[in-house]
């Protein structure tokens, strides 16, 4: 029990700490977490040396109370096992994972009167799960949006930020130099509208745009350019625009969208 | 990953806590996290 409760509170500081982080943005897009100033060899290393550690602590565990140790413990019924729970409960999530390894270990204690069947039972329902929820049961509908507690209807937290970025989105214009990149965009979305789409042909602005939202880009309000009438912000100065000056941290942008 | 993480993702260079700070949270971890999140926000808004 004790270890079990380091084991969840260690992985549960380490997964809401920026470094942790780092392993998601490595496992979504190791280029653009690269992008980001990551240090994705650094941060994989971590995963297989951390995942490492607690797996030598529970192998250690499970010696001491069985007192006997055997290759054959460990063969692909275990790891079907073990890949089960972690499904079942749901992925990158620390909670579902004590979900799915309480649910699959109650499943199996009972249905351990049908012995060999439910060894067709349980991989049914984890196949039920991934095709009906396939983030694991310990994701469920109607998820809250933090910085305004708007309530979105899909488990996906892509669309419900999205959602709220759209929002702020009011008479944005940017300039690179004398280039205009986006001109007096203005967009409006209802809560629980439809998930909004950004659709454009290359040099169109998109991922100005997007720039421009996450607040990578400064950019300034009004249709014209900076220090004319309209102008409620100023620009971004010419160090921070892209391939001038060094690339810092905080210059980091999205190169597609 | 939300968009304030990943936003908070760009300071990953910057950060001085290392391992230890991250696994056990301590209180320089917490001080680094609350002044990451709080330039997060005040470059989102």
């Amino acid at each position: 029990v004790f270890w079990a409760a380091a084991c969840i509170w260690i992985i549960n500081n380490f997964v809401r700490s920026t470094l942790g982080k780092a392993l998601n943005a490595v496992r979504d897009n190791e280029m653009a977490a690269d992008a980001m100033t990551v240090n994705t060899r650094r941060t994989k290393m971590i995963a297989f040396l951390f995942g490492a550690f607690w797996a030598g602590v529970a192998g250690g565990l499970f010696a001491h109370v069985l007192r006997y140790v055997n290759p054959g413990s460990f063969g692909l019924q275990k790891l079907a096992e073990v890949l089960a729970m972690v499904y079942f409960g749901g992925l990158n999530s620390v909670y579902g994972s004590i979900v799915g390894a309480v649910s699959i270990s109650l499943l199996g204690e009972a249905l351990r009167p049908l012995e060999l069947f439910k060894w067709i039972i349980i991989p049914l329902m984890l196949i039920l799960v991934m095709i009906f929820r396939p983030t694991g049961i310990d994701r469920l509908p109607g998820i809250r949006c933090p910085p305004t507690g708007a309530t979105e209807t899909n488990p996906d937290r892509g669309r419900c930020s999205m959602a709220l970025l759209a929002r702020v989105a009011d008479h944005m214009t940017h300039f690179f130099g004398g280039l205009r990149a986006v001109h007096d965009y203005n967009l409006q979305i209802p809560g629980g509208g439809p998930d909004p789409g950004l659709i454009g042909p290359n040099g169109a602005g998109k991922t100005t745009i997007f720039n421009l939202f996450t607040g990578i880009h400064t950019g300034h309000r009004g249709a014209n350019p900076p220090g004319r009438a309209g102008d409620h912000r100023q620009a971004a100065p010419p160090d921070r625009l892209p391939g001038s000056g060094p690339h810092l941290p905080e210059h980091a942008v999205s190169g597609a969208t | 990953m939300t968009v304030l993480e990943h936003v908070k993702m760009a300071r990953y260079s910057r950060i001085s806590y290392g391992l230890v700070g991250a696994f056990f949270g301590t209180p320089k971890r917490h001080r680094e996290e609350a002044a990451i999140e709080a330039k997060a926000h005040t470059l989102l808004k």
